[in-house]
């Protein structure tokens, strides 16, 4: 295997690793939600404590409901990402593998307080591409940007057009964070020649930090 | 005959479905119980009302647990803090217990388990305080201090 393809192999697991491992948290905080309530309603029973309130135990028993709804859904998520890397290229509408990537790292962009945020254009065309390497570019893109910001800041992810090519464009507001000098998780310029071996060309603009990513051959 | 003293518990977690629940159950055992639902008003909780023992998340939005471990042991050193942690590698664990930390569990914890740690954290309080006021009784105050501050002799 090429040196390239190795690192590529490497940022793809490394990838793949920070979404397991954030579904996996938030599953199990629901999980952890459903053994609670379970429990609640044995430590009533077993205490043989009369139910007062009939709300509040609707309540916790909703909940649980609720709580598999949510798990259902991530799971739902996972699975689709999973399934993305059986597919090397496919014809998509840009905004999709974007919408499953913004539902993939909410919960990331949450514990640093900062709000991730959607404005695609659905009616681009359709493109040729890798949706999964795709995905892990922006990723790494968008890490990037997390660790640029501080708290309570906003990241659009907006998909367009530039000199009549299919574009996404990153863009961050709010205000630096004191410590996030130190780059994202993958190297810029291993970020830059991935994008190169996709047809994508990368601008970040100096004056607004906007990233476009620029689909080159889709003019 | 005095009048059994109720423990007095603070939970600390972002999933309020999660601490809301829990904090039925530890009522249901007779413990005293305040909700707060991220680090800042942890800390700003614990300096209205300083409680017995935390228990806390470490994977919050904002100010992680542990910083909010460090910030406690600094300024409250009387609080015991048990971290209870969906997340928690080894590694994560060995860092709260030398920064102070009680215990270190993971979730869904069993219910019987984390109000018998609670209980330990209590009495190990208690026995401390106890240890420090017989030193300062003997006017051997700086070993007094240095209990209550739970610091490590030399």
């Amino acid at each position: 295997m090429s040196e390239q393809a190795e690192s590529f192999r490497t940022y793809q697991m490394l990838f793949i690793g920070i979404i397991i491992a954030s579904f996996t948290h938030e599953l199990k905080n629901h999980l952890a939600i459903i053994k609670e309530s379970a429990g609640l309603q044995q430590d009533i029973i077993a205490m043989d404590k009369k139910i007062k309130d009939l709300g509040a135990l609707k309540h916790f028993l909703s909940s649980v409901d609720g709580q598999v709804d949510k798990s259902l859904k991530l799971i739902s998520f996972l699975n689709r990402f999973a399934h993305r890397m059986d597919t090397e290229t496919a014809q998509l509408q840009l905004h999709e593998p974007l919408d499953e990537l913004i539902a993939l790292t909410t919960r990331l962009a949450n514990q640093k307080i900062i709000s991730l945020e959607q404005d695609f254009n659905r009616d681009l065309g359709p493109l040729v591409l890798s949706p999964a390497k795709l995905q892990m570019l922006v990723f790494f893109l968008l890490d990037e940007k997390m660790v640029a910001l501080d708290k309570k800041s906003i990241i659009t992810l907006r998909t367009t057009k530039v000199r009549d090519m299919h574009a996404i464009e990153i863009v961050p507001q709010g205000q630096e964070s004191a410590s996030g000098n130190g780059g994202g998780r993958c190297p810029r310029e291993v970020l830059f020649t991935f994008a190169r071996e996709m047809g994508i060309e990368i601008e970040i603009g100096s004056a607004d930090a906007v990233t476009r990513l620029i689909f080159t051959e889709s003019a | 005959m005095g009048k059994k003293k109720d423990i007095k518990v603070l939970l600390v977690d972002d999933e309020q479905a999660f601490v809301d629940t829990l904090a039925q159950r530890l009522k249901m055992r007779d413990l005293k119980v305040c909700t707060v639902y991220n680090g800042e008003e942890a800390l700003n909780q614990v300096k209205c009302e300083e409680p017995d023992v935390m228990v806390l998340d470490l994977k919050m939005p904002g100010m992680y647990g542990m910083e909010v471990l460090k910030e406690v042991r600094k300024k409250y050193p009387n609080l015991q803090v048990i971290i209870l942690t969906g997340h928690g590698s080894d590694l994560e664990a060995e860092e709260a217990r030398r920064m102070g930390g009680f215990d270190f569990l993971k979730k869904p914890a069993d219910i019987d388990t984390l109000v018998s740690r609670i209980k330990e954290a209590y009495a190990e309080k208690i026995e401390r305080m106890m240890t420090a006021i017989a030193f300062a009784e003997e006017g051997m105050f700086d070993t007094a201090q240095r209990i209550m501050k739970q610091e490590d002799d030399d």
